[in-house]
């Protein structure tokens, strides 16, 4: 019997934080810890993620050891008086992955473009989810009016392309900059997850932990945030590397067109947009940052890729 | 039904028995294992023996995790390829385990035919009802013609009790109701006058007003085609009034079998005594307490040893722990027996008597812990597919 | 059914509505379409600014001008023929709506092209992908589809093309053409509707790229939509039925399967529509991307304004084909 009191304490919500007795906890407290723990399992999702792990503490840390920095160009001089750092193979005179035709470092450029980027990213990722989970939850949660409401305003935002709109929005101010424009990517890019989370609570609404909830008095607020929210993290958690994902290949859309990221400042990019030019003759510039790109794009797909699995796994289903 | 019924176990022995009782008995199954996930996985059936006679309807209770619809699959080859499957399936002789997709193809649906247990997901939503029953008419009768399947549709469809057959069977399956919709999977069941009708918790999935339409067309489909039926269920109240001999089943194995009155009148297993008395008695005016069994079954890659029944039986004793019990003959008659080496214990007494012995260990307070077991965490308990929970799961 | 439609329709059109609005009054506020004229040295004099900007409707209110652009946009200009579809001038005087269609009928190529190589690669990959999970020719194409998804549609695009020079290099003539929508001097197409052998050259590598991309997040979710399907109920009861597997595969899964990839389609149009923009760059395609650029560069408040509408239009009558399309194929959408 014992055993059976004890699995009723995690049954039950720690009762030190003031809340209501009986309450239950928010399933997701069990389902989180499970899929963390089948998420480290898997060897591919985590391989991703220490990957990416790895080269964004690179990208970061490895700058103040280096060599090379990202804005000062190899100025070295030869017997003539010409400068020897132009357009280096990788490998040569010290820079292991080349230079450009001004004289700086890809590798040092390579960094500080993944720092922009990741910076970019977290931000429009943030913003994007903060937007997107309150409006798709008041929208799930309270229905009728407000779902209209909100929903038309998602319909009119969807049906220009969102491309468009970010060239229109950036066009407009030129000196954009990384913050700016992680900014503007979670703006204008809430609204897929709106709908997810939208779905998500229109259908947890009617289960019957809301209405027991309801009857022991929780307020609206805490039922959201405390209930609904958890229950819809899986959704949430894989939109939120899908779309970072996205914002990686979108701001490298935005700055080939000319509405991104502009010099002095840097970004992945930038780099590639530039290379595109120099593809044909000196490719290092074209191949090293778009492989950079493509594999930390690929690690964050693949890292939710393993979320989705691990709070979903798909057994054989045993039916009896 | 003749007393003079052979052992099961020696049944399709028919040479050395010569009975012309055997010609009776249209599937016999005999030490049926069903594991999935090799070794170290789960055992969701170990060992199940059991006779389906012509004619006759054989009830296939227990909880959920208990193997009851794993062996349906079983016998109808439906398992997914991981499943590995020991033991044999024989329908009129022939061995169905193992058998090739080709030659299962010409026994499904013609000779046993099955009912699932959710009908809003067991019709294809995109084709018509009526091209769905013709569908199982034309594989087996490629010579019939358009317009004898399209009658013969419409006339199962009368059989089993749907309105309008003539209009209904252009509609498709989201325009029926549930309990419609499972009697349409009733018509296609029995559409080519099988031999053996399974039905897979045929009413678990409907509302109980529902339920009895849903029971009256199986017995419809029954009577029309001559059909022996399985019906497999949790529900005692539904074996009740249809089945003639019952199975218990409890952890991948039977614990129980035998005629109807005995099984529900004279339990013998201590798993039987608790289901049938956790039913409300309808015949007293007193108010009595039900004595649910606590706890819950025991995950099927983890199984105490012994008993699979002993840690929530209340005449477990530490003989319990050794072995796990073989069916035995109650009172030395072949036709009733029962997994349990205290079953003499339980003789004479009526269930309610015998039910005493679970008032012991019962109590008011059905705590989340009760539904969901001792030592499974609740997530687990879900994926091990043992129990079923609403409550705060999403 | 039919409600249904139309209720979508009013939808579609009110959201319009809303859009143009919206677009309309942000190009006006930030664009001043006066500026070249203003830059000019010497500068011009108050008179010829004043009859600039009269020209330019810029001495009318917002509201007026918006509503006159929309006026004129839907036809609804008081004289006949309805649809003559005005979408006013741009800073060079010259007819919108003819130069935007022109671009679009070339960005439409692309994108059309692009949909049909993206649907066949998404039903026949996604569809045995699904149905052989986990086997060798699913662990292939679920690597491939991963590393498409990865790619910056420019870059993809861009390494196509050295690849292609690369080749027509090896192979000393024109295997492939990596610029432009037609060779310079072949005679135009001889409709609107027809295409002609050089231009369907021309549209080998832009399709092929764009088409790829976008296959990729399709062939994803083909194949899921194919595994969820064969571990359905109705596929194991016509089992039951005594159909063969595969003929259960073919008739129940199929149709099943593939009807959600409509739904995604009309998802990812918007993403096709961007994907599209940015391929014309590197291919040197006179389309709708380099018409934006333009008309941004330009400050050009009708072109731009006038560009996004057709944008929007174009999304919304593909978001309204689907739908129609879904109805058509999914009974459960037709009759209720």
């Amino acid at each position: 019997m014992t055993s059976q009191q004890d699995s009723l304490q995690t049954a039950l919500p720690p009762s030190a934080s003031g809340e209501q007795p009986g309450e239950f906890a928010g399933a997701s407290e069990s389902q989180g810890k499970q899929a963390f723990k089948r998420f480290v399992r898997s060897p591919i999702p985590m391989v991703a993620t220490v990957f990416f792990v790895l080269v964004v503490l690179t990208a970061f840390i490895a700058p103040y050891f280096y060599r090379w920095k990202f804005n000062r160009i190899d100025a070295r001089k030869d017997a003539h008086g010409h400068y020897i750092a132009l357009s280096l193979h990788p490998g040569q005179k010290g820079h292991p992955l080349g230079t450009d035709g001004t004289g700086f470092d890809l590798l040092a450029q390579m960094m500080r473009g993944t720092q922009r980027d990741v910076i970019i990213v977290v931000l429009a990722t943030v913003i994007a989810l903060i937007i997107g989970i309150t409006i798709g939850a008041l929208a799930g949660y309270f229905g009728t009016f407000m779902d209209n409401l909100l929903m038309r305003i998602v319909d009119v935002m969807l049906c220009v392309p969102v491309l468009v709109i970010l060239i229109i929005v950036a066009s407009n101010y030129p000196g954009l900059g990384a913050v700016g424009l992680g900014l503007l990517l979670g703006l204008f890019g809430w609204m897929g997850l709106s709908r997810l989370v939208r779905a998500q609570f229109l259908a947890l609404r009617e289960r019957e932990f809301v209405e027991a909830a309801h009857a022991m008095g929780a307020s609206n607020f805490r039922i959201i945030f405390r209930h609904l929210i958890p229950n819809a993290l899986s959704t949430i958690l894989v939109f939120s590397t899908l779309f970072a994902a996205v914002s990686i290949i979108a701001e490298t859309s935005l700055t080939y067109l000319g509405y991104g990221v502009h010099p002095p400042d840097t970004s992945l990019g930038l780099l590639i947009s530039k290379g595109v030019d120099a593809a044909q003759t000196r490719p290092w510039l074209f191949y090293y940052p778009g492989i950079l790109i493509l594999l930390l794009v690929l690690a964050v797909n693949l890292i939710g890729e393993g979320i989705r699995n691990a709070f979903d796994p798909r057994h054989n289903r045993v039916r009896d | 039904m003749s007393e003079s019924m052979p052992d099961p176990q020696a049944a399709f022995d028919v040479q050395t028995q010569g009975r012309e009782a055997d010609d009776d008995i249209l599937l016999s199954v005999d030490d049926l294992t069903v594991t999935f996930g090799g070794e170290k996985g789960v055992h969701a059936v170990r060992g199940v023996s059991y006779v389906v006679r012509r004619h006759e309807t054989l009830g296939i209770v227990g909880e959920s995790g208990s193997g009851k619809s794993v062996t349906s699959l079983a016998v109808m080859g439906l398992l997914p390829k991981s499943a590995r499957i020991t033991g044999s399936v024989k329908f009129r002789g022939k061995e169905l385990v193992g058998a090739k997709d080709k030659s299962m193809s010409t026994i499904r649906g013609k000779r046993i035919a099955m009912i699932f247990q959710d009908p809003m997901t067991s019709l294809d939503p995109v084709y018509k009802v009526g091209a769905q029953i013709t569908e199982t008419l034309k594989v087996h009768n490629p010579q019939m013609s358009r317009a004898d399947m399209r009658k013969r549709a419409i006339e199962l469809l009368e059989i089993v009790g749907i309105p309008n057959a003539s209009e209904r069977v252009d509609d498709y399956p989201h325009q029926f109701s549930g309990g419609m919709r499972q009697r349409v999977v009733i018509a296609i069941a029995m559409a080519n006058n099988p031999d053996v009708i399974i039905a897979d918790e045929p009413t678990t999935a409907l509302d109980v007003t529902v339920q009895a339409t849903v029971l009256e067309a199986i017995k419809a489909a029954q009577k029309e085609t001559g059909a022996a039926l399985v019906l497999i269920t949790h529900d005692l109240g539904v074996i009740a009034g249809m089945a003639d001999r019952v199975l218990v089943m409890y952890a991948g194995r039977a614990v129980e079998i035998g005629g109807i009155d005995d099984v529900f009148y004279q339990p013998r297993m201590p798993y039987t005594v608790g289901l049938l008395n956790s039913l409300p008695r309808m015949d007293t005016d007193e108010k009595t307490r039900l004595t649910p069994i606590v706890g819950a079954p025991p995950s099927l890659q983890n199984l105490p040893p012994g008993c699979p029944f002993h840690p929530r039986c209340p005449l477990a004793i530490e003989e319990c722990t050794k072995a796990e019990p073989p069916l035995v003959e109650v009172d030395g008659r072949m036709l009733h027996r029962a997994a349990c080496i205290r079953s003499d214990e339980l003789r004479g007494q009526d269930r309610y008597e015998a039910g005493q012995v679970f008032e012991a260990t019962s109590s008011d307070e059905v705590l989340p812990a009760d539904i969901v077991g001792a030592d499974a965490h609740p997530r687990e308990a879900l994926e091990d597919s043992t129990t079923q929970q609403d409550g705060t799961e999403s | 059914m039919l409600i249904y439609t139309v209720r979508r329709l009013v939808s579609s059109l009110l959201v319009l509505l809303v859009a143009s609005f919206i677009v309309f009054m942000f190009a006006a506020a930030s664009y001043d379409p006066l500026k070249p004229l203003r830059s000019r040295n010497p500068p011009p004099t108050p008179q010829s600014l004043k009859l600039a900007a009269h020209q330019a409707h810029l001495d009318q209110p917002v509201l007026t001008r918006y509503w006159n652009w929309l006026r004129h946009m839907i036809g609804w200009d008081g004289s006949f023929p309805f649809l003559k579809l005005n979408f006013g001038n741009d800073v060079h005087n010259a007819p919108v709506a003819h130069n935007l269609g022109l671009r679009l009928e070339v960005t439409t190529r692309m994108i059309i092209g692009a949909i049909i190589l993206a649907v066949i690669l998404a039903v026949v990959l996604g569809v045995i992908s699904g149905v052989r999970k986990d086997k060798a020719f699913d662990a292939v194409a679920t690597v491939v589809t991963f590393i498409l998804l990865a790619l910056p549609t420019f870059w993809f695009a861009a390494v196509l093309k050295q690849f292609a020079i690369n080749i027509n290099q090896h192979a000393g003539s024109l295997v492939f053409y990596t610029a432009g929508t037609q060779s310079f001097g072949a005679p135009p197409p001889s409709s609107f509707f027809s295409i002609t052998g050089d231009q369907l050259q021309h549209m080998i590598l832009p399709t092929v790229s764009l088409g790829l991309l976008t296959a990729s997040g399709w062939i994803r979710y083909q194949r899921a939509s194919v595994i969820d399907v064969l571990d359905s109920d109705y596929m194991r009861l016509a089992r039951a039925k005594g159909v063969r597997n595969r003929t259960v595969i073919r008739r129940h899964g199929l149709r099943n399967a593939l009807i959600p990839l409509v739904t995604v389609m009309a998802i990812d149009i918007g993403a096709l529509f961007g994907g599209a923009i940015i391929t014309e760059q590197v291919y040197d395609w006179h389309g709708m991307g380099e018409y934006l650029n333009t008309a941004i560069f330009n400050e050009d408040t009708y072109a731009v304004a006038g560009w996004v509408m057709v944008s929007a239009v174009f999304v919304v009558v593909f978001n309204l084909l689907a739908d129609l399309i879904y109805a058509v194929l999914d009974p459960r959408i037709r009759l209720s």
